[in-house]
């Protein structure tokens, strides 16, 4: 082939492989959790029970402050919510229990909000 | 509409995402090391090696980012440790799709001039995976 065409298709093929990539998770539903993300009635009450289920579910391991014990330190995490989510949600293998069965997603969206409280 | 459970997102991207990452580096290092062994045979082996393993990563690649958007909800850019992940991942993935295409469109024998150009970009794309899977670590190990 022409060096110059296969440069330009080179080219082609490297912006349309995100491109294409990018289209894929904005349309296709697969990665797309339920819609927990609608605005909640009342932020502080989300909040607060997420505070209550942190208390019930998760300060044994990573303590009552959430500044860690038997697990991390759970102040100022640098990673999204939909990340928090789904390690709530599905757990960590051998770390961390599943949380899919005792809460529903507008409960794990309580106790996201609650993380990110913690300064 | 196809729906795939969500815990097999992170299974597929841990899996499919270390094609790149191995495959790429080891292609830049070939590629350097044919310009500096001795011998025309095994020169042309390590860039013929070099050269199979490019498609087969930018392949594995392709696997890695839909995953990656899966495992992210679609988040393609996202905060913190995720951010930076996406800011090396986007350029790597781009680059090495380019690189593959055009590698695989010249056939075996381009001209000089392209090739230096080529191991050049491979070098790049190497960096960029390699830092890309830095932080990709970073964000598995910070839970």
């Amino acid at each position: 082939m022409n060096p110059t065409r296969a440069l330009l298709l080179a080219i082609l093929a490297a912006l349309l492989a995100p491109t294409a990539a990018l289209a894929l998770g904005t349309w296709w539903p697969f990665s797309r959790a339920p819609k927990i993300n609608a605005p909640a009635p009342d932020l502080a009450a989300t909040i607060e029970m997420g505070r209550h289920y942190f208390a019930m579910s998760c300060a044994h391991c990573h303590a009552d402050d959430a500044t860690g014990d038997e697990g991390p330190n759970l102040h100022k995490l640098k990673i999204s919510d939909a990340h928090i989510r789904l390690i709530v949600k599905n757990g960590i293998k051998g770390e961390m229990p599943t949380f899919a069965k005792k809460y529903d997603d507008t409960q794990i969206t309580a106790i996201t909000a609650f993380l990110r409280t913690l300064e | 509409m196809m729906m795939i459970p969500a815990d097999w997102w992170p299974r597929l991207h841990g899996a499919s995402t270390h094609l790149p990452v191995a495959l790429v580096p080891v292609a830049a290092l070939f590629e350097a090391l044919s310009l500096i062994v001795r011998g025309a045979e095994l020169r042309h082996r390590l860039a013929a090696t070099s050269t199979l393993m490019v498609p087969l990563a930018a392949l594995g690649s392709l696997i890695s980012v839909v995953s990656g958007l899966g495992q992210s909800h679609g988040e393609w850019l996202g905060q913190g440790l995720l951010r930076s992940h996406h800011l090396f991942v986007w350029p790597a993935f781009a680059l090495l799709i380019g690189l593959a295409t055009w590698r695989w469109l010249v056939g075996p024998d381009p001209s000089p001039r392209a090739l230096q150009v080529y191991r050049v970009a491979l070098w790049i794309n190497a960096g960029l995976i390699l830092v890309a899977g830095y932080w990709g670590g970073e964000l598995a190990l910070s839970h």
